[in-house]
C-alpha cells in the first residue's frame, strides 16, 4: 500500500484522481442544484415553465456565441502563430492536410471545457423534458456535437476572412471591427430581439400576461445553431419524431456543409493567409504605451512599477486579450440595462421573486467573476513564456511577482464588482443592510476566485504555451473553474439563507453561523492556492 | 568573486553537474568550455539563481546564492544562449523595465540606454516591437540589458551566437573592456577562437565532471608546441570518454 501510494504521488496520479473527482462532483453537484432549481420553477406553473425554457435557450445561445469567439481567438495562434505550423509547412505535406489537423486541434481546445460544464445542464433540462435515452443519444450525437462543429467551422472560415482582410487594415483595427459586430450583435438579440417587460397593468391582466407568455416561447433568430438544440431538447409531449429527425438532420447537414466549404476555403487561401501573417510579425509598435513605463505609480518601488507596466502594456498589445476583456464587460453593460429597464416594475413584485432576482443577479455576477478570473487571471503567470527568467534573474523574489499579479487582477475585477454591486442595488432599491452584504460578499469573492485562479495558474503553468484561451482551457484551468464554481454556489446559497434570516428578522446567531462560514471558506481558497502558487513559482527551474 | 564549491545538480537518475570546485578572481575573464550536454548551461543557471543545486554553494561576490539571492542577484548580468524576451515590449521598454527591475532611476537608465544603443547599433529598431525582431537583434538587445545596471559580475551563456561579424567583434570589444574595468566575466562556449581570444583563464567540462583549469598558454603548452587549443580540448574529452567518465 505505502509502495503504491509514493508511486501514485510520484506519477501524478493522485493529483488526477483528486482533480477527476472534484469533476465529477461538479457534474453531480451542478446536475442536483439544475433539477432542484427546474423542478422549482415548474411547479410555479406556466410562467415558470417558460422562465426555465428561455434560460435554458439563453445559456445555449450565449455559449454558441462566445464559443465562435473562443475558436477565433485560439485560432489566431493554432492556425498561424504555432511554431509548429511553420515546421510543418516545411515538411512534403499538403497544406488542406496541416489545416485539417489544426482544425482538430483548436475544435478540441475550444469545446472540450465547454462539454463538461455543459454536461449537468444537459442531464438535468433532458430529465426535466423526460427525454428517453434515445432522445439523449439523439441531442448529443446530432445536436450536441455538430453544435460545437458549426461554431469551429464559422470562427474558421470567419479568421481567414480577417486574416485576407489584414493586408489593408491593421489586426488591431479588424479586431476592433469585430468586437464592434460581436458587441452590436449581442446589443441586438438580448435588447431589441427580446421580448418587453410586462407592466404592472399586464400583471394584472391575464389576456396580456398569455399573450406575454407566448411571445416569450417565439424565437426571434430561428437560423441559430441554438435554436435546433433547444428544439431537440423538447419533451416527447411537445415534440414528434418527425420534428425531432428534422432539427437533428439540419445539424447534421449543416457540419457536414459546413466541412465542405472550409475544406474548399482553406484549400484556396490558408496558405496565402499564412503568408500575410508571417509578413504583419514586422510591423512597428504604437509609443503610445511606453508611457505607462514613464507613470510615477506613487508609493510603488521601481520594480513593482516595472511589472505592472509591462503586465499592462503586454495585455494591452494582445487582442485576443482586450477585444475578449471589452466584449465581456459589454455583455455586463447590456445585463445591467435589461436590468434597469426590468427594474421600473419590480416594487409590485411579490417579496419573494424581488429577492430571488436579487439573488439571481448576484449568482449572475459570481458566474461572471468566476468566468473572468478562469479566462484572464488563471494565464497570467503562463504568459510571462520563457521570459520568466528575466524576472528570475533579476534581484527580488519571486514571491513579489506573484503579488503584484495579485493585487493587479484583485484591482481591475473588484472594481468591476462593485459597480455591478451598487448598479444592481440602486436599480433593484435594496435595504442598506443588504447592499453593505453584498459588498462584502464580492469583496470575498474577489479575493477567494483571485487566489484560486492565479494559484492554480501558477501551479499548472505551461510556459511553452503563448495562447492565454488555450492555457485557459487546460487541464489546471478546468480544476480552477470547477472550484471557483463551487465557491460561487456555497456563498450564493449563504447570501439566500442570510437575506431570508435578515427579512425575516431570525436568529443572530444562525446568521453570524453563516457568516463564519463564508469567510472561513474564503480564507481557505484565499490562503492555501496563494501558498501553492508562490511555492509553485519560487521553485520553477527554466 | 565567484566560488564555486562542490556544487551538483541532479536531474532524477542522471547527474547534469558533478562535483564542480571553481574560483574566479574579480576582473578575470573565465571561459568554460565543453561539448553539448556537458552542464555548462545547467552551471550557469545555478550561478545566477534559475536553478537550486542539489548540493553545494555558489557564491557571487561574496553573496550566497542559497541565503543572499536578491543581494547576490543585484551585481550579476546575465546573457542566455538564447534570448526569450517580452514578445510584445519594444527594445526601448524592454531597457526601461530591466533598469526598473534592478531599481535605477530613470535618468539613469535613459542615459545608459542611449549610450548601449550607440555602441550596439540598436538604435532604428528599439522603438519596434521584440516579435519582429531577428536572433542577433535579441541578443544584442540582451547584451545591453546586462550591461545597462554595470553588474560586478557578467554570466555569459554563449556569447556569439546569432551575432553578425561587425557586432560579434563590438561585443568582444565591450567584454575586454569591462574586464580590464574589474568586472568578473564569466563565459560558456563552444567556439575555441572565442574562448582563445579572450581568457585568462580555462576550464573544461564533460558529462558534468571538470576535466581540467589553466590558462590558455598552460593548455596549449602542456603536450608540446604543435597542439592548440581546439587540438588539446578534442583531446582531453575523448581521453575522459575512453576512460568511461
Amino acid at each position: 500500500m505505502k509502495g503504491f501510494l509514493a508511486s501514485v504521488l510520484k506519477t501524478k496520479r493522485l493529483e488526477i484522481f483528486v482533480s477527476s473527482l472534484i469533476v465529477l462532483g461538479l457534474i453531480f453537484g451542478g446536475y442536483r442544484l439544475f433539477i432542484s432549481g427546474g423542478t422549482f420553477l415548474l411547479k410555479q406553473g406556466e410562467l415558470g415553465e417558460v422562465f426555465l425554457d428561455r434560460m435554458f435557450y439563453l445559456g445555449w445561445s450565449i455559449i454558441f456565441y462566445l464559443l465562435v469567439l473562443s475558436n477565433l481567438i485560439t485560432g489566431f495562434s493554432t492556425f498561424y502563430r504555432s511554431p509548429e505550423v511553420a515546421f510543418l509547412m516545411t515538411l512534403p505535406v499538403d497544406n488542406s492536410q496541416i489545416f485539417r489537423v489544426k482544425f482538430t486541434e483548436n475544435l478540441i481546445y475550444s469545446s472540450w471545457a465547454i462539454l463538461i460544464l455543459g454536461i449537468p445542464l444537459t442531464l438535468a433540462y433532458g430529465e426535466l423534458q423526460n427525454l428517453s435515452s434515445v432522445q439523449y443519444g439523439i441531442v448529443f450525437l446530432a445536436g450536441i456535437l455538430p453544435f460545437l462543429f458549426i461554431a469551429t467551422v464559422s470562427a474558421g472560415l470567419l479568421l481567414m476572412l480577417l486574416v485576407s482582410l489584414s493586408r489593408y487594415f491593421k489586426i488591431r483595427t479588424l479586431f476592433v471591427l469585430l468586437g464592434v459586430l460581436f458587441a452590436g450583435f449581442f446589443y441586438v438579440y438580448f435588447t431589441v430581439g427580446q421580448q418587453g417587460t410586462l407592466t404592472g397593468g399586464q400583471l394584472g391582466n391575464f389576456r396580456s400576461l398569455g399573450r406575454y407568455l407566448a411571445n416569450l416561447s417565439t424565437n426571434p433568430f430561428p437560423l441559430i445553431p441554438s435554436h435546433w438544440l433547444s428544439k431537440l431538447f423538447m419533451g416527447t409531449d411537445i415534440m414528434g419524431w418527425t420534428e425531432r429527425l428534422y432539427f437533428a438532420a439540419i445539424f447534421l447537414s449543416t457540419g457536414a456543409i459546413g466541412w465542405e466549404v472550409i475544406n474548399w476555403v482553406s484549400a484556396k487561401i490558408y496558405f496565402q493567409t499564412y503568408q500575410i501573417m508571417e509578413g504583419n510579425n514586422s510591423r512597428s509598435s504604437t509609443k503610445a504605451m511606453s508611457r505607462f513605463f514613464k507613470l510615477s505609480w506613487p508609493g510603488l518601488t521601481e520594480p513593482t512599477k516595472a511589472l505592472i507596466s509591462k503586465d499592462l502594456v503586454q495585455f494591452l498589445r494582445t487582442p485576443q486579450q482586450w477585444v475578449q476583456f471589452l466584449l465581456m464587460g459589454f455583455f455586463i453593460v447590456v445585463y445591467m440595462i435589461n436590468l434597469s429597464r426590468g427594474s421600473a416594475n419590480f416594487g409590485e413584485l411579490l417579496p419573494f421573486w424581488q429577492t430571488a432576482i436579487y439573488v439571481f443577479n448576484f449568482g449572475f455576477t459570481g458566474f461572471i467573476m468566476a468566468a473572468l478570473t478562469a479566462r484572464f487571471v488563471y494565464p497570467m503567470i503562463s504568459m510571462e513564456g520563457h521570459s520568466l527568467w528575466m524576472l528570475q534573474a533579476a534581484p527580488f523574489s519571486m514571491r513579489q511577482v506573484f503579488i503584484e499579479k495579485f493585487w493587479l487582477a484583485f484591482f481591475a475585477l473588484f472594481t468591476l464588482a462593485e459597480v455591478v454591486a451598487l448598479a444592481s442595488n440602486y436599480f433593484l432599491g435594496q435595504r442598506p443592510e443588504i447592499a453593505i452584504l453584498a459588498s462584502g460578499f464580492l469583496l470575498m469573492t474577489s479575493l477567494a476566485l483571485i487566489s484560486m485562479s492565479l494559484g492554480l495558474g501558477a501551479v499548472y503553468a505551461q510556459f511553452s504555451e503563448s495562447n492565454p484561451m488555450k492555457i485557459s482551457s487546460g487541464y489546471g484551468g478546468i480544476i480552477a473553474v470547477v472550484l471557483s464554481l463551487i465557491y460561487v454556489a456555497l456563498s450564493v446559497l449563504s447570501l439566500v439563507f442570510v437575506i431570508n434570516l435578515i427579512q425575516s428578522k431570525g436568529q443572530g446567531l444562525l446568521i453570524t453561523a453563516t457568516v463564519s462560514f463564508v469567510i472561513l471558506l474564503t480564507g481557505l481558497y484565499t490562503w492555501l492556492p496563494l501558498k501553492w502558487g508562490i511555492r509553485a513559482l519560487k521553485t520553477y527551474e527554466p | 568573486m565567484i566560488k564555486i564549491d562542490q556544487l551538483s545538480k541532479a536531474f532524477g537518475n542522471t547527474l547534469a553537474v558533478n562535483n564542480l570546485t571553481l574560483n574566479i578572481e574579480k576582473g578575470e575573464l573565465f571561459s568554460f568550455l565543453g561539448p553539448n550536454g556537458a552542464g555548462k548551461t545547467t552551471t550557469i543557471k545555478m550561478m545566477v539563481g534559475l536553478m537550486t543545486p542539489s548540493s553545494g554553494t555558489v557564491s557571487m561576490g561574496n553573496f550566497d546564492m542559497k541565503s543572499e539571492a536578491q543581494a547576490a542577484k543585484a551585481i550579476i548580468g546575465y546573457v542566455p544562449d538564447t534570448a526569450f524576451l517580452y514578445q510584445h515590449l519594444t527594445g526601448s521598454e524592454l531597457m526601461t523595465m530591466v533598469g526598473q527591475l534592478y531599481s535605477m532611476d530613470r535618468k539613469t537608465i535613459l542615459r545608459e540606454q542611449d549610450k548601449l544603443s550607440e555602441r550596439l547599433y540598436m538604435g532604428e529598431w528599439l522603438g519596434n516591437r521584440i516579435s519582429g525582431y531577428s536572433q542577433g537583434m535579441k541578443q544584442r538587445l540582451a547584451f545591453a540589458s546586462a550591461f545597462l545596471h554595470h553588474p560586478e559580475i557578467l554570466v555569459v551563456d554563449e556569447p556569439m551566437v546569432g551575432l553578425d561579424p561587425k557586432t560579434a567583434r563590438i561585443v568582444k570589444d565591450m567584454l575586454k573592456e569591462r574586464s580590464h574595468a574589474g568586472v568578473t566575466i564569466f563565459i560558456s562556449t563552444h567556439n575555441l577562437n572565442v574562448a582563445e581570444e579572450l581568457s585568462d583563464r580555462i576550464a573544461i567540462i564533460n558529462k558534468g565532471k571538470l576535466l581540467g583549469v589553466g590558462t590558455v598558454d598552460s593548455f596549449q603548452s602542456v603536450s608540446g608546441e604543435q597542439e592548440n587549443l581546439e587540438d588539446r580540448f578534442l583531446r582531453i574529452v575523448e581521453e575522459e570518454e575512453a576512460n568511461g567518465g
